[in-house]
């Protein structure tokens, strides 16, 4: 009975894929930076979630909970995987950008500065915009621990930040 | 924005949440189209609404399923008139996997196609054909030591109840990825 209730209240996981594709390339691209190969494991993850679809269980968390579950397995693998000569992001040169997409390369460049556990917790808070307790239960570890991880992760990004502009502006 | 406005934390989280990497439009667009399903008669199918099931008799009927031994007309918009009829059916084969598996049933189309059912007894998701009426195949979780019908036997299965032909298993424990809740931690599932 119990499962013909769940059942009745069931939803399709990719009923509105539009914003979870969103934040799933978000997560993917803070993760291994913004480009091609973040929109193809981006791709590869849906291609995932459609074959399992069947297999998700709304009392086990959010449909972004579960795909960001499955786009970190795809992220891991895409690492263990030998990359010939990757293609580099879709951008053009800083001096022809606007001032704030300058900025956000810059804030693309800190975060690839990161160490991998750093990037993974501001790809999960910011990409994924998963609360700091759904990272917890993800990654096992307390809501506390999370937040003291990623004021750290912050910091360190602020000063990768600050370094990088006071080497812009060094004079020639 | 100046370097010293950076130094608020709040500030630095704005920008990382507004300035979060984007996908261009027509790669959104083309996975959105590879997520949903094939046409709109598919669509329909998406969500059959067991308690309204009945109501809608005056609708179009296009088609009969066969389920759970029972027939089920559909109308045009894919709602199952007699469904609770099927699903509360004898208990032959597919009634048998509905009671099993609970949102794992199977229906059939043109007695070739088996379709599984996504995620529950009220969401379908149809891979394909028109349906009518016909005498449902096996379904293949009927077949003996296979409970989740996904090709592996059960005594081998890390997901005995979920489908996963795959047997992804990213952290190597005794569970697959679709049913271990902390599938990168080999020492819990």
């Amino acid at each position: 009975m119990s499962k013909i209730r769940r059942g009745l209240t069931h939803r399709d996981p990719l009923r509105d894929p539009a914003p979870l594709i969103r934040r799933v390339y978000a997560y993917v691209a803070y993760r291994i930076g913004d480009g091609a190969d973040a929109e193809d494991l981006t791709g590869e993850t849906f291609a995932r979630a459609v074959r399992y679809r069947e297999s998700y269980d709304a009392s086990k968390g959010t449909p972004i909970n579960w795909l960001i579950g499955i786009a970190r397995r795809c992220v891991d693998e895409s690492f263990s995987r030998p990359r010939p000569g990757s293609d580099p992001p879709d951008r053009e040169a800083p001096g022809d950008l606007e001032f704030d997409a300058v900025e956000r390369l810059t804030m693309s460049a800190a975060v690839s500065r990161l160490n991998d556990r750093e990037r993974e917790l501001i790809a999960l808070r910011y990409g994924a915009d998963l609360s700091a307790r759904q990272i917890a239960e993800r990654l096992d570890l307390s809501t506390t621990a999370v937040d003291v991880a990623l004021h750290r992760a912050r910091a360190r990004l602020r000063e990768l930040l600050k370094a990088g502009r006071d080497a812009r502006d060094k004079p020639m | 924005m100046s370097i010293w406005k950076r130094d608020r934390d709040s500030d630095l989280e704005h920008e990382l949440r507004a300035g979060r990497p984007v996908p261009r439009p027509e790669v959104t667009e083309e996975i959105a189209d590879r997520v949903r399903p094939r046409s709109g008669f598919m669509r329909g199918l998406d969500r059959v609404p067991l308690g309204v099931a009945g109501v809608l008799s005056t609708a179009v009927v296009v088609a009969v399923i066969a389920l759970g031994g029972a027939s089920s007309t559909l109308d045009a918009a894919g709602n199952a008139l007699n469904f609770q009829n099927a699903a509360k059916g004898k208990k032959d084969v597919n009634t048998a996997e509905f009671n099993q598996y609970g949102p794992r049933v199977f229906i059939c189309i043109n007695a070739q196609a088996t379709v599984r059912v996504a995620g529950s007894v009220a969401d379908f998701l149809i891979s394909g054909g028109v349906a009518t009426s016909g005498k449902c195949p096996t379904p293949p979780g009927k077949i003996r030591g296979d409970k989740d019908g996904d090709g592996v036997l059960d005594k081998d299965d890390n997901c005995k109840k979920f489908y996963n032909p795959g047997q992804e298993n990213a952290d190597g424990d005794k569970r697959g990825d679709v049913c271990d809740r902390f599938e990168n931690d080999p020492n819990r599932t």
